[in-house]
């Protein structure tokens, strides 16, 4: 019998860098991710500019933009990269913000849905957070102009483009109008 | 320009059977279901039974498993086909209604996810459903042996083994173990 060889998060971490592709570790194995859209990109980028600006003033911990990685669970590795992250200062280890992978779960984990992303995927990937102790998984749906909030009570709401995204008591006081997110066309 | 030309219900319900395919219409187009597993569809024939059994004893409605037609909106037509249906008895006032497509969305909806879904197209499909009229939608994830359940206030209650999932207002007192679900197939 051959046994498939798992990675771990470390074989990850020193795995060398392949320009313009991005993978992830789900249960010790590689998967690639899929090349995002242009509208994809802006979106994520309005929410991390937003959260970012928020948490700053507030000194309320870091927010991070698409490409960083954080690992969810040990054996086998399950390490995800958000396209937005947010984590409490009381969450930052004491030694530091660490120089490699995030070791842990984000506080807030924003995933933006791509045309060809599988719905079992998004399934998986936000009860991998949740399992991991993230508090709110905001999935963002650009056709729709949707946003669905997933938290460990494993209630989730549907947010229409009307409605309101708030940060609960991880960004208390944050709030953001969802149309807005989708506001990314800056001729208008 | 060349306008595509849409298709309507009574299009779709008189296009020739291909053997082994499944059509829906979304917004007049025609769009091919993929092929369901085995296991897919021993799920199915579960749900089927648990419920037409529930419903049936007391006299609550009509069961359909698969292969149906619900048309939820028209002009462009929207007629989808649920694994799993299900229409409360005074909705059907005579069988003249059941010779043809559904005029109207399921009380019930019942999706088994397969592993080539688009979670957009999940996204879209719980939606036409839940503005038709769909008062409960479940769908039902055999990877992480789980269920999200929508009601008609909004509420999305994702379930796990162990949960109970129930049959709210469209078939009260209906209630089973999600593990329940996905006990089918050879004994391990």
């Amino acid at each position: 019998m051959t046994a498939t060889k798992l990675m771990t998060a470390e074989d990850f971490w020193m795995m060398p860098e392949v320009p313009g592709r991005q993978f992830e570790l789900v249960d010790g194995e590689l998967i690639e991710m899929p090349g995002a859209a242009f509208t994809h990109g802006l979106i994520a980028a309005v929410l991390y500019r937003l959260m970012f600006a928020f948490a700053t003033e507030r000194g309320l911990g870091i927010t991070v933009p698409d490409g960083v990685a954080f690992v969810l669970q040990h054996d086998p590795a399950i390490v995800r990269v958000p396209d937005t992250a947010f984590i409490s200062i009381d969450r930052i280890p004491e030694d530091g913000i660490p120089s490699g992978f995030f070791p842990a779960a984000p506080d807030i984990a924003v995933e933006v849905v791509s045309a060809n992303d599988r719905a079992n995927e998004v399934d998986a990937k936000v009860e991998q957070y949740l399992q991991a102790g993230t508090k709110l998984v905001w999935v963002v749906w650009p056709d729709a102009q949707a946003v669905t909030v997933h938290t460990p009570d494993r209630v989730a709401r549907r947010l229409q483009s009307h409605e309101s995204l708030d940060g609960a008591d991880v960004l208390p006081g944050f709030v953001v109008h969802v149309e807005h997110l989708f506001d990314v066309d800056p001729r208008r | 320009m060349t306008a595509t030309k849409l298709m309507t219900a009574e299009d779709l319900w008189m296009m020739p059977e291909a053997p082994g395919k499944q059509f829906e219409l979304v917004n007049g187009e025609l769009v091919e279901m993929p092929t369901a597993s085995l296991y897919h569809n021993l799920i199915v024939s579960l749900i089927g039974r648990l419920i037409e059994s529930f419903a049936a004893d007391r006299d609550l409605g009509f069961t359909f498993v698969d292969g149906v037609s619900f048309v939820l909106r028209r002009n462009p037509d929207d007629v989808r086909g649920p694994d799993v249906s299900f229409l409360v008895k005074d909705r059907v006032t005579s069988l003249e209604m059941l010779l043809k497509p559904w005029e109207g969305a399921p009380d019930l909806a019942v999706e088994i996810i397969s592993p080539s879904d688009r979670a957009t197209d999940i996204h879209d499909k719980i939606k036409a459903y839940q503005a038709a009229g769909t008062r409960l939608t479940w769908i039902v994830w055999p990877d992480t042996r789980s269920v999200t359940s929508y009601d008609a206030r909004g509420t999305i209650s994702e379930l796990q083994s162990g949960d109970v999932l129930d049959g709210g207002e469209v078939l009260p007192g209906f209630a089973v173990n999600v593990a329940r679900l996905f006990e089918v197939g050879p004994t391990p």
